[in-house]
């Protein structure tokens, strides 16, 4: 038994080793080109700049204040688009009437490529409100369509056990539907997070003047501060894989009871 | 079967409704000026807007030179993509070394790449190019990663039973199998590079549909924002249309996946 | 003998409408069930068993004729109908107890704890209350979903293949306990199944049904005493005479060639 475990561990080790294979080479390379000079330095910073770069955004606090800007950011838009997707998710998905009369146009509007938007909210300047909105309007779509099909596919076998229990409407909800179609919804909740903080760094970059993360690499590069730029995308990269390791747990948390459908297929 | 038909226009007309709507309501906005004209603008006049662009060439002149920026950045990035996740689907320790830093990488929203990829690139073709290869590569690399990797074993089995070459491994069994895996992937990057290139021509261009819509806020003139949203969103559509399509023709026995 | 329960099934023909095609899946059905009885519905796969139950429950409106409860026409489904589905249909997202107390009304808090805790000892799952229905094995959740249906003392229970999904020891086990359960709670049972020893273990009355359309063959009377013992002559000759009416149906018309 021990023996056996040991050996797990060596390949575990052996695994994260290879992983770390890569990733070390790039960085010892990086340091020898950059100690030899023979890159262009403000193409690619040495890790000495990157550092001190880093440690220079860190103590005046900048990198700090943008980094907070943005996640609020983020927060309101993703709040905003997230609510109004749930609301149109279910209500498409309980009536076949608004089904008919909204589906088209949801999925018209939906053709346009996110970006597009931001021109047009410009146009409408609505300052602070116009950056969140089009964050919410990409935090929007995954939480429709997951929540919609969520509550498409609750098994008709539930709602009938309701009709036996005599359920008024607001228990079938509450009691079948909303829990039933709540694991696809937390899908929708990750998805949009992900894309609500991808869409936070173009809307600082489109919209500027707002502050925020996108916008301080936004000034960076027109400062040719390469390392700052560098030090931004690390941050940014960090921030968005907490936010998608925390959207993951609770996706875990909530559908545990899920275990037997994935297990059983 | 009448019942069916007479039930399908009732869906239709239903689906007119709003649009019909909001035309009309629009119409009645403008025409009583209730709105200022920096902000709606008559749907007619959007239309009127849209032949124009079309009769002097202009429209088709932006589309072209986007189409050719997407292409091009696709090609590159996808087929980036389906080699390395091939790759790492056939071997397990290149797996090992490359997800780690590749998992690491993809952690950067797309759009945080724009900075770093200017200072590298200038603001030419190259940097739209490279940005919508981002945008196609990992869509297409984790695609088709899963694709291979989900082949059932049963398949392998039979394989190694006829002593299959790599070759006619990969031919005959793994990518067949990984091919509804693969469009997915297609589709995901193609609209994925086509998000990007409006992003792109937003910031940096003098020309494509990107560049129409803010051309059209810096006049504030709304009929060409609007006459540029559209189009934009029509064209992504189409190709959503023509993948699918392709999608059945090629993979009849498998249900095509819907748009996420 | 409580006089609550009786159910009168008078004429009763149901039809499904498939892509224009009409299929009669009940005929003509009669049946009287009497307070406190156990009655067994078997029949072949397809002669519409289900169907039937879901009439009596009220999960289906459009038929023709008339289902009586105590003397009163049907109105969709009501609480003094229980049914345990075929398959069990716990809601996962729900714990144990979270599911049997699903259908209480207008009880407070305490009460309901104590329905609860009284049906789930009731079925043998006392310690399970916290289980989710994915760490259950198929007998407790059959159980469980038998206790949820109690829980509001409906006059009748319908049972549709309650035991279908179990092994032959573990259904014998549970026959035990589903006669305890209905001397207990005093109500009428009915129940469909597939095995014919289950049925005369059980059952006051065995309802043989005949396949397309679904029409009443015969009701055999099952005269036996309880607790009725499998290995008796008297239960093996009402077995017989059960498995009789499934050979008519079949007509001997073998040929034999040499
Ligand atoms: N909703 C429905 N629409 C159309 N046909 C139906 C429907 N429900 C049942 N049927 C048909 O009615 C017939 C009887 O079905 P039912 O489920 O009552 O059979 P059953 O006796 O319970 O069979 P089993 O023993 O296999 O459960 C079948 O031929 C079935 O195809
Ligand atoms: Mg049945």
């Amino acid at each position: 038994m021990p023996v056996l475990s040991i050996k797990g561990n060596k390949t575990k080790i052996l695994a994260v080793l290879e992983g770390l294979l890569l990733p070390v080479i790039i960085i010892v390379a990086w340091l020898i080109f950059s100690t030899l000079n023979i890159l262009p330095k403000n193409f690619f910073p040495s890790p000495k700049e990157v550092i001190n770069g880093f440690y220079e955004v860190l103590s005046d606090g900048t990198f700090i204040d943008n980094l907070g800007i943005s996640v609020i950011r983020v927060l309101k838009g993703f709040l905003l688009g997230s609510t109004t997707g749930f609301v149109i998710g279910i209500t498409l998905g309980m009536s076949r009437f608004l089904e008919k009369l909204i589906t088209p146009v949801f999925n018209a509007i939906r053709q346009v490529p996110l970006p597009a938007w931001a021109p047009l909210l410009v146009l409408v300047s609505l300052g602070e409100m116009s950056r969140v909105l089009f964050i919410a309007i990409g935090a929007c779509y995954p939480v429709v369509l997951n929540t919609f099909e969520g509550v498409k596919n609750v098994r008709s076998d539930y709602i009938e056990v309701g009709k036996v229990f005599r359920f008024s409407r607001v228990q079938r909800f509450f009691k079948i539907i909303l829990p039933s179609s709540f694991p696809a919804t937390l899908t929708g909740l990750r998805l949009s997070l992900s894309i609500s903080w991808m869409l936070v760094v173009a809307a600082e970059i489109f919209m500027t003047s707002g502050g925020g993360i996108g916008e301080m690499m936004w000034s960076c590069r027109e400062d040719s501060r390469m390392d700052l730029v560098v030090v931004c995308i690390i941050g940014i990269a960090l921030i968005g894989f907490i936010m998608n390791f925390i959207m993951q747990k609770m996706e875990m948390f909530f559908s545990f009871w899920r275990v037997t459908l994935k297990q059983s297929r | 079967m009448n019942n069916n038909k007479v039930a399908q226009v009732k869906t239709i007309a239903i689906g007119l409704i709003v649009p019909m709507l909001l035309v009309v309501g629009l119409e009645i906005i403008c025409k009583l000026e209730i709105l200022p004209a920096q902000i709606v603008v008559a749907p007619h006049k959007v239309l009127i807007t849209f032949f124009e662009l079309i009769s002097t060439g202009e429209l088709l002149d932006h589309l072209r030179i986007s189409m050719f920026r997407v292409l091009t950045g696709f090609v590159l990035g996808a087929t980036l993509g389906f080699l390395l996740g091939t790759v790492m689907a056939l071997s397990a320790r290149s797996e090992r070394v490359i997800a780690p830093l590749l998992s690491a990488v993809s952690q950067v929203p797309l759009f945080g790449w724009i900075p770093l990829l200017m200072l590298w690139f200038g603001i030419g073709e190259t940097f739209k190019v490279v940005f919508i290869s981002f945008g196609a590569f990992f869509p297409m690399l984790i695609n088709t990663f899963e694709g291979i990797h989900g082949v059932p074993k049963s398949y392998l089995e039979v394989a190694r039973a006829f002593e299959f070459s790599t070759i006619k491994l990969l031919h005959k069994v793994l990518l067949p199998s990984a091919l509804p895996s693969l469009f997915t992937g297609i589709k995901l990057a193609l609209g994925m590079s086509w998000m990007l290139v409006v992003g792109a021509e937003l910031i940096a261009a003098g020309e494509g549909v990107g560049y129409l819509i803010v051309w059209g806020r810096q006049l504030f003139q709304m009929d060409i924002v609007f006459v540029g949203i559209a189009v934009v969103g029509f064209i992504g559509y189409l190709m959503f249309l023509t993948l699918t399509s392709l999608e059945v023709s090629l993979v009849r026995w498998h249900r095509p996946t819907s748009k996420k | 003998m409580k006089n609550t329960g009786t159910l009168s099934v008078k004429n009763v023909s149901k039809k499904f409408c498939v892509h224009d095609n009409e299929i009669h899946v009940l005929d003509n059905i009669n049946l009287a069930v009497k307070a406190g009885e156990f009655i067994s519905i078997i029949g072949l796969s397809g002669c519409g068993k289900t169907t039937l139950l879901r009439l009596i429950v009220g999960l289906e409106s459009d038929y023709e004729g008339d289902i009586l409860l105590d003397g009163r026409k049907l109105n969709g489904p009501s609480l003094d109908r229980g049914i345990v589905f075929q398959d069990h249909r716990l809601f996962p997202w729900l714990t144990v107890e979270k599911n049997v107390g699903l259908g209480i009304v207008g009880k407070s808090e305490t009460e309901k704890k104590e329905i609860i805790s009284s049906h789930i000892e009731l079925v043998g799952l006392k310690g399970f209350e916290k289980s989710y229905p994915y760490q259950l094995s198929g007998g407790m959740s059959q159980r469980a979903a038998i206790a949820r249906s109690l829980v509001n003392q409906p006059e009748i229970l319908l049972l549709d293949e309650p035991l279908g999904a179990l092994d032959a020891l573990t259904r014998m086990y549970m026959h035990q306990e589903l006669e305890r359960i209905w001397k207990k709670e005093n109500i009428t049972m009915i129940m469909v199944t597939h095995d014919v020893e289950e049925a005369l273990y059980l059952s006051d009355k065995i309802v043989v049904m005949s396949a397309r359309p679904g029409k009443l063959q015969k009701i055999i009377p099952v005269p036996l005493a309880r607790p009725r013992d499998r290995a008796s002559v008297e239960f093996a000759e009402m077995k017989e005479k059960v498995l009789e009416e499934f050979m008519l149906h079949t007509e001997h018309n073998f040929t034999y060639t040499i």
